[in-house]
């Protein structure tokens, strides 16, 4: 027995729906979340520095592992800005 | 934070060099522990180290403490009736101490931390390479 055939209509509606769901994330979101995670990275090693001088578990290395990231993430996140503030210069540049 | 993983790898290989070190002290801390005669002796402490396997294909995430053994064999008893935790037959039961395998372990355990300290110092090098690309 062949089946019937169904209308497509209800499928390509369904698709069409799913394209607007979500924008990409946008410039702006991407810089918000790397402030974020170097807030965390900074405030992970200030509990380690903190854990270590009040006679925690943390090791010496733990705290210098922490540090690094944290000032890595600083030097990220000046890079990323710097990157960001040539660009709208350039733009301002720009003769209309 | 995920973007340094070479960092907390070369964390992981400190935490169990820095174990290993430990272990290797409390040892030859204990070198001299006596026992009784029919009591078990100090058996000195010995490391499994296991890998960190990732999730799928990628890297291993590095290194962890499996378990900590304790060092297998027959202790030596000692005839020594003036100790005062010697047995009725005045014998004492010595440490199980492998005094010149500890003293090779604890230069081993001293390199491998030095090695990740090294690995790590490498490692934010490169990260600072890579931040500097494009840089006018």
């Amino acid at each position: 027995m062949i089946p019937p055939i169904e209308p497509i209509r209800a499928a390509s509606e369904a698709a069409l729906n799913r394209v607007e769901q979500k924008p990409a994330p946008g410039f702006e979101e991407g810089l918000g979340n790397a402030l974020q995670s170097l807030s965390d990275a900074e405030r992970h090693a200030d509990a380690v520095a903190t854990d270590i001088a009040t006679g925690g578990s943390s090791s010496v290395h733990d705290l210098m592992i922490a540090t690094t990231k944290a000032s890595l993430s600083l030097e990220l996140a000046v890079q990323v800005r710097n990157r960001a503030l040539e660009a709208y210069q350039e733009i301002m540049r720009m003769q209309i | 934070m995920s973007a340094f993983t070479t960092l907390d790898i070369a964390g992981s290989g400190m935490h169990v060099s820095r174990f290993w070190l430990d272990t290797i002290s409390h040892n030859l801390a204990n070198v001299n522990t006596v026992r009784g005669g029919n009591e078990e002796p100090f058996r000195a402490q010995m490391v499994v180290a296991r890998e960190r396997l990732a999730t799928a294909g990628g890297p291993g995430r590095g290194v962890e403490v499996a378990a900590v053994m304790r060092q297998p064999g027959e202790p030596t008893r000692v005839f020594d009736p003036d100790h005062p935790s010697a047995d009725a037959q005045g014998y004492v039961t010595m440490p199980l101490v492998d005094l010149a395998g500890q003293m090779t372990d604890l230069i081993l355990a001293t390199r491998s931390y030095q090695m990740n300290v090294q690995v790590l110092q490498d490692a934010r090098e490169a990260y600072q390479t890579a931040l500097r690309i494009g840089q006018r």
